[in-house]
């Protein structure tokens, strides 16, 4: 199937995350067609899925949604989620790829977010998208559906249809922009961190997800094994990241992603106690310093500077220990903890297990090194970055598509 | 026909998810009756393509004109009503979305009676609102297809060649001889320590070469005429000024290194430098001494300047390899409070430090160094955080590591260009998604002048900031209503009533835009609103004292109007 906007010379934007969207927009205002390609069902990637930004504080909602807003309605935008990039070949100077669109079993722009498909569902195979999703709509896992169709009849704008199938797109562009972001690396080969013996010990990203406004427990601190308020919790950077069996490198974002969550748990439970443990406080970005400074001097939480060397449950299940050594007394403790946040796992999305699809070579860390003539790469799949720098790369790889039709001579 | 019933009602039951709760037939019975409504009317699912044809339809064919739907939020299906209808040829200010399903529905599922009651306020202040509100009045610009690009630093030279390339006029103005701002003042360029000629080659040859660029060197900005689309630029050159226009101005005239004076002796002890002061020492040849101490922080990430500059670290790490390199017996020493290298390369850059020999000692804030010595600093005092000794290093010489500082004098720029500066003096830009955006439609800040950055990432910002400016002055006009960066339109323009206008200037202080201005009209003082400027916050309707301000789409009468309708 060949499809729109198929002139004025398009751009294949893989990934709909910050990056992705600021790219895209910008192509789009000065005067390119853009093929914008996100795997997920909304556009938004992990911004979408914070509770709130640091340094400002606001909600991450609004400064994302008016941005998918207008990709949305963008008339050189065709955005394609539940999509991904199947293969791409070099035709004289156009670029052949191959998007895979995936069966958007319901129709989004049908939808009217009733809720009768979910409650007749049989096996709970329908899920709302999150909160923050624009267009809000219903995802039907397809593994999970027995295929009854009970979603279709009682659905009443005759948005379900589960026998959809997928379909693959053929475009031509002429060039291409990875901005597929970064996911959480699974951390429980480093066993010291303890990482699925307990219920209560997350990743960071989960951590955000459990205590979101828009989240799991609408913004209530609460333990996930006995669902009682933490006394305290501890949050551990670097683990997994600047460790050469892991991830060599910082991820970047985790100092400051962890100050704001202590920050914002302490908003919501000030009882609870915060303890970080740090290895460099990395807080370069604009206003990151102070922010840290009005964390520490405002409230009571704690840093210690060390890495912990065993994260481990107590056997009763009702806390976890930490043994650590506090770097700056020399001296080695161990203390209880209700809660344990991992922060510093995240890797580049391209090296994920599970990823299809057809992927660019990559640096040894997994990092898409700087384009090769094909391609240009922006925001973290290209290197950690929080968002602010991450849209700033994303803006100058959506430049770097013109300079190179101008060098080409097009 | 009643002359005044114009006001065609659509009730959206939302396949039952507003009408099994909402009482839709008594409401509609009480529209056809009330004085403003022509009919009123009780459809499916507005929001799908096929309705949203019929619903055209009907309303091309009534010729009212004015429009009110109850329906759900604009957040959900709202926005596809409200574009469809538009698309279909219907005025934006003829229709009006009232939601009556998140906000009413949805949350009162177990109170039918009160949810119908709200329903009917709702639509009641949204009919108050429609029958009255107006649309701003649009006005475009032509749009000149020049840029003027303030410094030639980095970030500045590359959004000039960028832009050069991309066929746009450019006038890039540096108040030095040279182009290369900070750059000719280094040995290497960290991290890739590269020369600095050779990091800015290809951009000098742009700016030599590229006829689109002239380049202005020693001449300053003078005055800031004019509006995005078309600025009038006054440049001074010492005794001579000329005019230029542009459409857009990218602001890039970075910062200036901090001198440590008054901190660990600088100035008092021989050997003591500041970062600044050993790149220039190191680009004229080799240095003598063989016991270096780098000490990182001063005069950062404290209470005076309470932030990190982001380039020290790196800059320290270089400096102390080459130094390594030029004397691998010398002894080179970092005294860091953290070492801040995000992300990989960086990260990595560190490790290689540590592998090449360079020695890092961890100290507190308040337990800083003691630099010793009588004429010449002979040794370093510090507490080891790490072993918890007091440790003693024989130096030859002392690096002081002190941060970008904001340019002291930039708020002449800042003023002329009516932008902001944040509490530490560097330009404030839009937050998060918009970060080398201003308040100020068609203005960009990059580089340093807006955070402390390395040339790399300088150089990424300037090309950022071209892209910005170029999808700006690619078009050929831009309408005011357009101008948003945020919501890709306004919600309206400030409309002064002249006549009323005491002149009192409140909305010039608190207009946070720079949009309003008094000027005499016919010998009175009165206040203007530059429609490209405005972008409809509202802040000057609420301390005008006599409503002489308003936003056309919402103003006092409106809203008064709609809270009469309120709580009935």
């Amino acid at each position: 199937m060949a499809s729109e906007p198929g002139s004025r010379n398009p751009v294949l934007l893989v990934g709909g995350g910050a990056a992705g969207i600021t790219a895209a927009l910008d192509l789009a205002n000065a005067g390119r067609a853009v093929h914008l390609v996100e795997r997920g069902p909304t556009l938004g990637g992990q911004i979408a899925k914070l509770d709130k930004l640091y340094p400002t504080d606001h909600c991450a909602f609004c400064p994302l949604w008016t941005e998918v807003h207008l990709c949305r309605r963008h008339p050189l935008i065709r955005v394609h989620t539940l999509s991904f990039l199947k293969d791409i070949t070099q035709q004289d100077r156009y670029l052949n790829a191959i998007i895979v669109e995936e069966p958007h079993l319901v129709d989004e722009s049908r939808c009217i977010f009733c809720g009768r498909c979910v409650e007749k569902c049989p096996v709970d195979a329908i899920e709302s998208m999150r909160e923050h999703a624009y267009p809000r709509s219903y995802v039907i896992d397809a593994d999970a559906c027995n295929g009854c169709g009970e979603c279709m009849q009682v659905c009443p704008t005759g948005a379900i249809d589960i026998h959809r199938q997928e379909q693959e797109i053929v475009i031509a562009a002429e060039q291409v922009i990875w901005a597929t972001g970064f996911g959480d690396a699974d951390i429980s080969p480093l066993e010291e961190y303890g990482y699925g013996t307990h219920p209560d010990i997350m990743s960071s990203l989960e951590f955000e997800e459990w205590i979101a406004e828009a989240g799991t427990n609408k913004g209530a601190i609460i333990t996930r094994h006995s669902g009682s308020t933490p006394r305290s919790i501890a949050f551990i950077q670097c683990a997994g990241a600047r460790d050469k069996r892991m991830f060599p490198y910082c991820s970047a974002v985790c100092c400051m992603h962890a100050l704001k969550q202590a920050q914002w748990v302490k908003r919501r439970s000030p009882a609870v106690d915060c303890v970080i443990f740090y290895t460099d406080l990395r807080t370069e970005g604009r206003h990151y310093y102070e922010y840290y400074l009005r964390e520490v001097q405002g409230s009571s939480l704690t840093l210690i500077r060390g890495r912990p060397g065993l994260i481990h449950p107590l056997p009763s299940g009702e806390g976890i220990a930490v043994r650590y050594e506090d770097t700056l007394s020399q001296t080695r403790e161990m203390r209880r903890f209700d809660m344990v946040v991992l922060n510093g796992a995240l890797q580049p999305s391209l090296t994920m297990p599970g990823i299809t699809g057809h992927v660019p070579a990559l640096n040894e860390e997994g990092f898409l090194d700087e384009g090769n003539g094909l391609y240009s790469a922006c925001g973290f799949c290209k290197e950690p970055v929080d968002v602010e720098t991450s849209v700033v790369q994303a803006s100058s790889a959506a430049l770097h598509t013109f300079l190179k039709r101008e060098g080409n001579g097009q | 026909m009643d002359s005044k019933k114009t006001v065609i009602c659509v009730l959206c039951r939302c396949y039952g998810e507003i009408s099994d709760v909402i009482d839709l037939d008594s409401l509609k019975n009480m529209l056809t009756d009330h004085p403003l409504v022509s009919s009123a009317e009780i459809r499916d699912c507005l929001c799908l393509e096929a309705n949203l044809e019929g619903l055209s339809e009907t309303i091309r064919q009534s010729g009212t004109g004015k429009v009110l739907i109850a329906a759900c939020s604009p957040l959900a299906r709202g926005d596809p009503i409200l574009r469809g209808l538009e698309q279909r040829g219907i005025h934006p200010a003829d229709l009006e979305l009232v939601e009556i399903r998140e906000g009413c529905v949805w949350i009162h599922k177990d109170n039918p009676q009160g949810a119908t009651g709200k329903a009917w306020d709702l639509i009641n202040m949204g009919l108050a609102s429609l029958i009255r509100k107006e649309r701003s009045e649009d006005t475009t610009t032509l749009v000149r297809h020049e840029v003027v690009i303030v410094g030639a630093g980095p970030a500045g030279l590359a959004a000039a060649a960028s832009l050069g390339q991309l066929g746009v006029k450019v006038h890039l103005v540096e108040r030095g001889k040279r182009p290369g701002g900070m750059l000719n003042l280094i040995s290497k360029v960290a991290p890739d320590e590269t020369g600095p000629q050779e990091k800015l080659a290809p951009y000098l040859k742009a700016v030599d070469e590229n006829t689109n660029i002239t380049y202005y060197a020693s001449t300053h900005i003078a005055s800031v005429e004019g509006t995005v689309g078309d600025f009038a630029i006054s440049l001074q050159a010492g005794e001579t000024g000329h005019t230029i226009h542009a459409g857009a101005v990218i602001v890039a005239t970075g910062a200036q290194a901090l001198l440590p004076q008054g901190l660990y002796r600088y100035k008092e002890l021989k050997g003591v430098l500041s970062a600044i002061e050993l790149e220039r020492h190191l680009k004229a040849g080799p240095v003598q001494a063989r016991r270096i101490v780098f000490i990182q922080c001063v005069a950062a990430r404290d209470q005076a300047r309470p932030y990190c500059s982001a380039i020290c670290c790196p800059v320290s790490l270089k400096n102390a390899m080459a130094l390594r390199k030029e004397h691998p017996e010398a002894e080179v020493s970092i005294l860091h409070r953290d070492i801040i290298c995000p992300g990989s390369t960086l990260e990595h850059y560190y490790r290689r430090a540590m592998a090449k020999g360079v020695k890092f000692i961890r100290f507190e804030e308040q337990n800083p160094p003691v630099i010793e010595g009588e004429d010449q600093v002979s040794t370093v005092r510090v507490y080891d955080t790490a072993t918890g000794i007091m440790r003693e290093l024989d130096t030859d010489m002392v690096v002081l590591s002190t941060p970008l500082a904001a340019h002291k004098d930039a708020h002449g720029l800042v003023r002329m260009l009516a932008l902001t500066q944040d509490h530490l003096g560097f330009f404030e830009v839009q937050p998060l998604m918009h970060p080398v955006e201003t308040t100020v439609p068609g203005i960009f800040i990059c580089g340093s002048a807006r955070w402390p950055v390395l040339a790399d990432r300088a150089i990424t910002q300037g090309e950022a900031a071209a892209m910005k400016a170029f999808c700006l002055v690619s078009g050929q006009e831009i309408a005011a209503l357009g101008l948003s960066q945020f919501k890709g339109e306004k919600f309206a323009i400030a409309r002064v009533d002249q006549e009323a206008c005491t002149g009192c200037g409140n909305c010039v202080h608190i207009c946070p835009y720079d949009a309003c201005t008094l000027g005499l009209v016919d010998g009175a003082s009165k206040s203007t609103v530059d429609p490209m400027r405005c972008t409809g916050c509202g802040t000057c309707v609420a301390v005008c004292p006599n409503g002489s301000i308003q936003l056309p789409e919402q103003d006092a009468v409106v809203i008064g109007e709609m809270l009469a309708q309120s709580f009935s």
